[in-house]
């Protein structure tokens, strides 16, 4: 990529004060929705890799108007981030940031002359963004999910030792894991360090803790409630997944109940295999910077743009 | 190239240029380095953060950058903050691999002072250690494609191919500027450099007469984000006292 431009942009309401980057779109001056990215959890706004940043150099060079904003708390944004990861994804899951979001879309429909925006992220701005999607129909249009997460807030996987772990600690922490829910998702998902060591049949494992016919009871309900009304309003929807993780499994079973298989969906799903949560590995940041390029290309009202590079079907 | 300025409160006592980490170091650490930041201001220093080419918000490609092209930014970097800093002393703060760029592009003393939280003892064990946990990762995680050694890795850099480390794609000449640097200590002045090391393990440059050794929360809030604002009081402290004498020395020898 050449000839990037990215400029520093600051955004004040009220006592929040955020901090973001726009990229000027290549081209023509086309009025077209802009693609807005959030902080995937507490990272900064560059995201995993520079996942965000990268992404929104090449959707630039497209001739789409990239933005990609520290939200309260955040980064450079103002505010103190709570003392424990835990507590931060409570808030994330409960959509704490959804009313932020809401009037940054505003703002930079307003400034940039835009249309309508795309919301997109990694993990908790999945989260954020589909239920800013489903809050703001008149000026969201286009959602992109990155490994969304439709479950509540997941506890600690290492419970709290204070230094070397002794044979008494050891016991209840051994305990808490044997009969951990989240331990044995993480560990059918290859999301812990003992997935490869154990033989298992997985799938049925699976089956048990996810059953197909009912939401499972660490659902969010709310989430997934805006989930089903942004796809029965047939917004455009991308979602990329690391394929057989934790998330990916999740959102199957979600949707294998809640949207039913005659449903018209406006839902381009993408499963990356090989690669983990973050899509730091395994080449999955530019395999999805391509589907994301391809997919905002074939979503052009002018079809005026053009996907940059070699995407894969 | 993105820097992002922190304003002291009151008189400018001096500026602190702060180097990142690169990689998923510098996503851990970011929450961090934006508090010591906000600390520092508060007690009376601009602080400077910023982002050499290819990571975070400064453009470039990660592939096209090496260690003389990260410390050809921070001696830009510096240059610039002399340049408005009114005389006031312009120290350069490097945390872990950004400690190591920190180093190399002072070598030649450019600055203030260098301090220098936890670097990696030099610049082959950095990117071995890098290696090492995408290795882990990958195997834990089921990820990353056909297995393979860290000597494969550095094999593959060698013959000029790249390698995907935590989503940056390791070019050739990444490994070879690194590799060149050697001992980290080396690089370091004991009457103007401060090593701080985190925790009680031994490092290459414990040995060095400029280093220090604090208690930070394990794990290292560079490696995991867990707490994402854990106790760093005595690491904070420590910095803080060895900027505010390198301040105190820059003021008595004349040369505000």
């Amino acid at each position: 990529m050449t000839d990037t431009q990215r400029v520093a942009l600051e955004f004040v309401a009220g006592d929040d004060r955020m901090v973001g980057t726009y990229h000027p779109p290549a081209g023509d001056d086309a009025r077209r929705p802009g693609v807005l990215f959030t902080n995937a959890g507490y990272v900064p706004r560059d995201g995993h890799g520079g996942l965000a940043a990268r992404m929104s150099d090449q959707l630039a060079a497209q001739g789409v108007p990239c933005f990609r904003f520290d939200l309260p708390t955040i980064g450079e944004a103002s505010g103190q981030l709570p003392e424990h990861t835990s507590i931060f994804f409570e808030q994330v899951t409960s959509g704490v940031f959804v009313e932020p979001v809401m009037r940054l879309i505003d703002a930079l429909c307003d400034t940039f002359d835009l249309p309508s925006l795309i919301v997109a992220g990694l993990c908790g701005a999945a989260v954020t963004s589909l239920f800013a999607a489903d809050r703001m129909p008149e000026r969201v249009s286009g959602l992109i999910m990155f490994e969304p997460e439709l479950y509540v807030t997941t506890p600690s996987a290492e419970p709290a030792t204070d230094g070397q772990p002794t044979r008494r600690r050891m016991r209840p922490a051994l305990r808490a894991r044997l009969f951990s829910y989240w331990g044995w998702l993480r560990l059918l998902t290859f999301e812990n360090r003992f997935g490869r060591l154990v033989r298992l049949p997985r799938q049925r494992l699976l089956n048990v803790l996810l059953p197909r016919d009912r939401l499972p009871a660490v659902t969010n309900v709310p989430l997934v409630e805006a989930w089903v009304r942004v796809t029965d309003r047939r917004l455009p929807v991308l979602v990329v997944t690391a394929a057989g993780k934790l998330r990916e499994v999740f959102y199957d079973r979600v949707n294998d109940v809640v949207l039913p298989a005659t449903k018209q969906l406006s839902v381009e799903h993408h499963r990356l295999a090989g690669t983990n949560h973050t899509l730091t590995t395994g080449g999955a940041i530019g395999t999805a910077t391509q589907i994301v390029s391809r997919w905002i290309a074939g979503r052009s009202a002018r079809g005026t743009l053009r996907a940059v590079g070699d995407v894969p079907d | 190239m993105y820097t992002s300025i922190h304003r002291a409160t009151g008189t400018r006592r001096g500026v602190v240029v702060v180097v990142p980490p690169f990689g998923l170091e510098r996503t851990h650490s970011y929450p961090t380095l934006v508090r010591w930041s906000r600390y520092l201001a508060s007690a009376g220093f601009d602080v400077v953060r910023m982002d050499v080419r290819g990571m975070g918000e400064s453009t470039g490609e990660f592939a096209d950058q090496d260690l003389d092209t990260w410390a050809d930014d921070v001696r830009a970097v510096v240059a610039d903050a002399a340049a408005w800093a009114g005389g006031v002393p312009v120290m350069i703060h490097g945390v872990r691999s950004g400690g190591l760029i920190a180093a190399y592009a002072c070598r030649d003393r450019t600055g203030g002072g260098v301090l220098l939280w936890d670097p990696p003892s030099s610049g082959e064990a950095m990117l071995q250690e890098m290696l090492r946990r995408k290795l882990a990762a990958d195997y834990v995680e089921h990820t990353g494609g056909t297995r393979r050694t860290r000597v494969d890795y550095v094999r593959e850099l060698q013959s000029g191919g790249t390698v995907d480390v935590e989503g940056y794609s390791w070019p050739e000449r990444l490994w070879r500027t690194a590799g060149a640097v050697g001992d980290v200590a080396t690089l370091l002045d004991a009457r103007r450099d401060k090593v701080v090391r985190c925790g009680t393990g031994q490092t290459a440059v414990g040995s060095s007469p400029a280093a220090v050794a604090v208690r930070v929360p394990r794990p290292p809030f560079w490696a995991e984000s867990a707490q994402l604002r854990p106790d760093l009081s005595e690491l904070f402290s420590v910095s803080l006292a060895w900027i505010e004498a390198r301040a105190a020395a820059h003021s008595g020898s004349g040369r505000e």
